[in-house]
């Protein structure tokens, strides 16, 4: 068969086979580096996003622990003791180590059954136990005017302004109870030479 | 298998397909310019394949050939239907010549050097996809007019047409005088 060499050579240069198997090989190399590339890319896109999802939780764990926190430390109380003012009574916190002058009650003529002290407790599972040295507890509805005596032990669950009967040597224990802790304070309760009335609470 | 034992594997069975996969894709795609691409998709895709699967290596040529045939319809997409069509009317006087004109004959006795022939072969990339598949199969892959006409489904005597007229241009446009 008579045909032209140079035209059969053109043509298969066109389509030679070595240059498309090198071809085919460089997009397979290209291709496995790409497929690398590309999983290593989705790794790194999925870390980050558990990152950000970690970190999220990380920083939602901290309110949440501080939230509870504070509901922790939302179980806790605090005392107050009524102060005179120029206009009215004030109730007044007691803190530790400092003595607070207590309003003069005349036994005789007010109907006040004892010295108003109020305790504040917050927390559904707290409870105060109060207990009284040389004195005693009396609860008052004002509205009724009834006077209880309650004696020298009460337990409280909610807050209660009791009134106590005191003397120069009285000691108020008190003891702050929750699920997790329980707090022990004391009021001391002074008087001066001009029969001024003073609360401590100490430890 | 290690990866040097397929990749050599690989290229046995390219060595061994080649030529049948090559003229099959020219046969079969609208455009010669597309062939090397959908040649290389082809094997790329085998190669792909022959990594996760054994295929029985009496197979392999029908195998590759199907893995062709559905890259080409990709490739080409909703266009995808090569028809046989008529390029020209008939000259009267030639169609006694036609007749009478042997299977081998070549009348690109002009073409004598490189530069000739690459001319010869853009110009005749640039002509109707059917001149150029039969210009490939003749000159590149010197199959007879009557393998030609089976490859290409259409008739012997369309065959020649085509090629004596693309001849007869040649001649005219690069032919000496």
């Amino acid at each position: 068969m008579k045909r032209n060499l140079k035209m059969k050579e053109e043509i298969q240069n066109e389509f030679d086979s070595d240059e498309n198997f090198q071809k085919i090989m460089s997009r397979m190399q290209e291709e496995k580096t790409s497929t690398i590339r590309k999983n290593f890319k989705v790794i790194l896109v999925t870390s980050f996003i558990l990152l950000i999802l970690i970190g999220g939780l990380f920083f939602i764990k901290e309110p949440i622990s501080q939230m509870k926190k504070d509901s922790v430390e939302k179980e806790f109380f605090q005392i107050y003791a009524f102060v005179s003012t120029e206009e009215n009574e004030e109730k007044k916190e007691l803190k530790e180590n400092i003595q607070v002058p207590l309003k003069r009650y005349n036994e005789a003529m007010s109907s006040v059954p004892g010295f108003p002290i109020l305790f504040e407790i917050e927390g559904d599972s707290s409870k105060m136990e109060i207990s009284i040295r040389n004195g005693k507890i009396y609860t008052w509805n004002q509205s009724t005017g009834i006077v209880t005596l309650v004696g020298e032990k009460m337990i409280i669950k909610e807050s209660k302004t009791l009134y106590f009967q005191v003397s120069t040597n009285t000691v108020i224990d008190i003891i702050y109870r929750t699920d997790k802790s329980n707090t022990k304070k004391k009021i001391k309760v002074y008087q001066d030479n001009n029969f001024q009335y003073f609360m401590e609470l100490t430890n | 298998m290690t990866i040097e034992e397929s990749q050599k594997k690989f290229e046995n069975i390219y060595k061994n397909t080649y030529q049948d996969i090559l003229k099959y894709i020219v046969c079969h795609s609208n455009n010669i310019e597309d062939v090397n691409d959908i040649l290389q998709e082809t094997y790329l895709e085998f190669y792909r394949i022959l990594e996760r699967k054994t295929i029985n290596e009496e197979k392999m040529k029908a195998f590759l050939i199907g893995v062709a045939k559905n890259k080409i319809k990709k490739y080409y997409g909703l266009f995808y239907k090569i028809k046989t069509y008529s390029l020209f009317s008939k000259n009267e006087q030639e169609i006694e010549w036609i007749e009478t004109i042997k299977d081998d004959f070549d009348t690109l006795d002009f073409v004598i050097n490189k530069e000739e022939s690459k001319k010869v072969w853009e110009y005749i990339k640039k002509k109707k996809p059917i001149v150029t598949k039969i210009f490939f199969l003749y000159y590149g892959l010197e199959l007879t007019i009557k393998e030609i006409s089976k490859e290409l489904n259409i008739n012997e005597s369309n065959v020649k047409n085509i090629l004596y007229r693309t001849l007869k241009e040649l001649k005219e446009t690069f032919g000496k005088e």
